[in-house]
């Protein structure tokens, strides 16, 4: 389950820094406030006995925000969505987003305007094609992966069927990457990710493409990347 | 349905001073009485009650709260199986600003009315035990077969839409009661879906398929009503029609009538043709119940009717608890889900 909620700025931009550097901590900040045990377990755990943490953030976005050269602006129509396909988990985010005012998002505080259950049209069985409005990120070595290079549909494979286990649901195959983005650089909590949005197809079940939908393509979902748009 | 009344009150009226009427109304000048849909939606709640099913809890506030007196159940759908499966509604004070809340029962249920019309008897009594002057009283009572249709929307069990926007494009947003009710959907397992053009939220499946079972079973099991003290009397169905069916038209509506003097009868003459109408809107078999030894003229009558639809297992006859417990075991292993989801519209070419 994914839900998008509606904020506005108090500041007439964000510092890059704030992009995607907040997101961890917003979540975790959201899970505490309703259930200490399952923000503390899945810190310090993961989910099911694996590190990944089932949890995806679609970092702030604004619509009709003046294009500036070099600077992420803002307008008053911003969104922010959070997701997890694991029910325990998305129960404790919206039951947290229940009544919450306002979200700290770094040096800029948004103020909620409300939030929905945010609904895609019915995905079919069968061969899906899913992009992602924040850059994707994947390992191989320890080295950051873009699109194009080698072993990148492998680890994104690789990383899809690992979701799907943790699920217990099938995984996909058939994976190609259709369209891809330019390379961008984030700074999260001191550390450098690195990766490009993408448009992807595979061939799926419905069920993984809604869990990925509420989760996200690739790591560090928790920290905004690979949230599917 | 049709449940037969043998000597019995069931369900009462306003009474009369000493006098206890039965529920009656007034058609072309003759008098058919009749069980309110409260009263039976009553009996089947408590009988999912006593197969195991938690009840909605109920609040009560009145006059010594200094409030307009009201009854609400919990209004909360997703963890009560009788609030999602009977409805609600929690009406908000408008002095306090506070939200209502209801929801459209998927369970409807029509007045159980009888078949003819019938004049009741007055039962008069006397309270004389050990005591010098004795008490007179009296009530009313009937045999009568009352009919009503019924309607389960299975698609419907288990999915509780969202508010949307509002037709000017602004986003309706949840509120916190709504939010904490997706929340609570939610940790059951339940998934976002677009519902007969709305956002809404639905329950797993075996949850839905387990709610539509528990209903079909009570019914099965039907009792209770007023004075079983003094008109002890059977409540299960004695006749029972039921066909799967797209949307919330009826074709059963006119295929339970009166023989004059006679009293129920299936009309399999009615039910031919209204199939025929419908064809394609229904899946069959059609099940019916019949109690035997009730009505057994009606029933050989019908059964020469619709000799080759019960042959070729179009029609299916059995006892009303076979009929329903079959049903509803096919519900709960999940041989019939599909009919939990609206079934595709056919596009216009």
């Amino acid at each position: 389950m994914r839900v998008r909620v509606d904020v506005t700025p108090d500041t007439a931009h964000l510092r890059w820094q704030d992009v995607h550097g907040p997101a961890r901590a917003v979540v975790y900040g959201l899970l505490e406030s309703r259930d200490q045990e399952l923000a503390q377990a899945l810190h310090d755990e993961g989910w099911q006995g694996q590190p990944l943490k089932p949890v995806g953030v679609g970092g702030p976005q604004f619509i009709g925000a003046p294009k500036k050269r070099g600077v992420y602006t803002t307008s008053s129509q911003g969104s922010v969505w959070f997701g997890s396909p694991v029910p325990q988990i998305a129960s404790v985010l919206v039951a947290a987003l229940a009544g919450r005012e306002e979200i700290v998002w770094g040096a800029t505080r948004l103020r909620v305007r409300g939030f929905t259950v945010d609904i895609a049209p019915p995905a079919d069985t069968g061969v899906v094609e899913v992009e992602t409005a924040t850059p994707v990120v994947l390992k191989h070595d320890g080295r950051d992966l873009l699109p194009g290079d080698d072993h990148y549909l492998e680890r994104l494979q690789h990383n899809l069927t690992h979701k799907a286990d943790i699920l217990g649901l099938p995984a996909p195959s058939g994976l190609r990457v259709l369209e891809a983005g330019p390379r961008r650089r984030f700074e999260v909590s001191g550390a450098p990710r690195r990766g490009a949005w993408v448009r992807i197809a595979m061939e799926a079940d419905a069920r993984f493409v809604e869990a990925v939908r509420s989760w996200g393509l690739g790591l560090e979902t928790i920290q905004g990347f690979g949230w599917i748009r | 349905m049709v449940l037969a009344v043998q000597a019995g009150a069931p369900n009462n009226g306003k009474g009369e001073e000493t006098t206890g009427r039965i529920k009656h109304a007034r058609i072309r000048g003759q008098r058919y009485p009749y069980v309110s849909a409260q009263a039976a939606r009553r009996w089947i709640r408590e009988g999912m009650v006593e197969r195991g099913m938690v009840p909605s809890p109920v609040t009560r506030v009145g006059k010594a709260q200094s409030k307009a007196q009201k009854a609400t159940t919990g209004a909360d759908p997703v963890r009560y199986a009788d609030d999602d499966l009977f409805g609600y509604m929690s009406a908000g004070a408008k002095k306090d600003n506070a939200a209502t809340t209801l929801r459209d029962s998927p369970f409807l249920l029509g007045t159980l009315m009888s078949v003819e019309p019938v004049y009741p008897t007055e039962d008069f009594g006397v309270m004389s035990r050990g005591i010098s002057e004795p008490v007179l009283h009296s009530h009313e009572f009937y045999t009568a077969d009352l009919a009503a249709p019924f309607l389960l929307d299975l698609p419907r069990i288990g999915t509780f839409t969202l508010p949307g926007d509002d037709g000017s494009g602004r986003p309706n947003y949840l509120s916190q009661e709504q939010a904490l009710q997706v929340a609570e959907a939610a940790a059951l397992g339940a998934t976002p879906t677009r519902f007969r053009d709305q956002t809404a939220v639905r329950l797993p499946l075996a949850e839905r398929t387990r709610r539509a079972a528990m209903l079909l079973e009570a019914l099965a099991h039907l009792s209770g009503g007023a004075k079983q003290a003094l008109h002890y009397g059977d409540r299960t169905p004695s006749l029972l029609v039921m066909v799967p069916f797209k949307g919330g038209v009826n074709p059963l509506a006119n295929v339970v009538d009166n023989e004059e003097g006679a009293g129920v009868r299936l009309r399999g003459d009615v039910l031919l043709q209204e199939l025929q109408a419908w064809q394609g809107e229904w899946e069959g078999p059609v099940r019916i119940g019949w109690r035997p030894g009730f009505r057994d003229a009606a029933r050989e009558a019908f059964e020469k009717q619709c000799a080759k639809e019960i042959d070729e297992q179009h029609i299916i006859i059995d006892h009303p608890r076979t009929i329903l417990l079959s049903l509803a075991a096919d519900v709960r292993e999940g041989r019939l889900n599909e009919w939990f989801e609206d079934p595709a519209q056919p596009t216009t070419p």
